[in-house]
């Protein structure tokens, strides 16, 4: 149990979709490599059927007047969800006590939203920003490097 | 844009979409901004379904997303490459499971991270909340939004927060409503 916390304590921090990384622990913790692979696909898989299965048949109805309005309410629920999720990361966090990370999450989501930049020169930027800012200091000891 | 090109998108969305399957929105979000096959309304839609079903959401998104693009085997080329970092990058870490964990340079860029990737998830939100409330064509500034539609985004924002519902409830309720009152 203790160990599938840490997987999870890792899997949330490593690139990546977090079930997908637990998965891959998983199964490298049995199988080593090969496991790692086939656990992740065995979980992956019957998703993305059903996501095929399912666009498939959606695709046949798409016209319909009646699917698009059905879709604009589905569009208002994923908008809270997302908005849901969004505020759970946000609030819970420690961005009360943190400058630095608030500047880094505002900064952002300014980047984001205003000037539509890109993603993954914001997630590089935030992880040199990152490291720049939060490295251990010479005067303050390191930890096992 | 082919199939590997495809597949390098997502590998490239995989190493950088930190902490769950939404964090992949911003770079779809960015995508459908330079590619004709994908509009942030349809990414929209994509999700809702990605969320109801089982297996990983990000994973179903990207395989949705792929089919958007070429059919079978654009969904598996997009849902290949975004989980292959995953599997690389977590076979290393299981391997020096405690000192990856511990190592202060990598906890170091991960708190430069992790804020980045809440604040990509806001803006992120606030494009779904644009896309679904913002009304298009409007005179009067009391236009620019719809009011009905705002009503069922507070409904669902409540109930979502008090009841913790899976997503598939308030997607499908929003899906009847919508079909049932013309939102």
């Amino acid at each position: 149990m203790e160990e599938l916390m840490d997987y999870y304590t890792i899997a949330q921090i490593t690139p990546g979709i977090i079930a997908v990384n637990v998965s891959t622990f998983i199964g490298h913790k049995r199988r080593g490599a090969l496991g790692g692979l086939i656990a992740t696909l065995g979980f992956v898989l019957p998703g993305v059927c059903a996501v095929l299965l399912l666009a498939l048949g959606l695709r046949t109805l798409a016209g319909s007047p009646l699917a698009g309005r059905a879709f604009a309410g589905i569009r208002i629920a994923v908008a809270a969800l997302v908005v849901d999720t969004a505020v759970k990361l946000v609030g819970g966090k420690a961005y009360g006590r943190d400058a630095k990370a608030l500047a880094l999450l505002v900064l952002a989501f300014a980047l984001s939203s205003v000037w539509n930049a890109n993603p993954a020169l914001i997630a590089a930027g935030a992880g040199l920003a990152g490291f720049a800012l939060y490295r251990p200091r010479a005067d303050k000891g390191r930890g096992g490097l | 844009m082919n199939l590997l090109f495809l597949f390098a998108r997502f590998v490239l969305i995989g190493l950088f979409a930190i902490g769950g399957g939404l964090a992949t929105l911003p770079f779809l979000f960015e995508l459908a901004a330079r590619a004709d096959w994908l509009t942030p309304e349809l990414i929209g839609d994509m999700l809702a379904v990605a969320q109801s079903l089982p297996g990983a959401m990000g994973v179903n998104l990207a395989a949705y997303t792929g089919f958007q693009y070429a059919g079978l085997r654009g969904a598996v080329a997009a849902a290949a490459g975004l989980i292959c970092p995953s599997i690389i990058i977590i076979i290393f870490a299981a391997r020096m499971l405690n000192a990856f964990k511990a190592h202060p340079v990598v906890q170091a860029v991960f708190s430069g991270l992790r804020p980045a990737a809440a604040g990509l998830l806001l803006a992120a939100g606030f494009e779904a909340v644009k896309l679904s409330l913002y009304n298009r064509s409007f005179s009067a500034w009391h236009e620019a939004v719809r009011w009905p539609r705002v009503l069922v985004f507070a409904g669902l924002f409540f109930c979502i927060r008090r009841f913790k519902l899976h997503p598939f409830i308030p997607i499908a309720a929003a899906g009847a409503l919508g079909m049932i009152l013309g939102l």
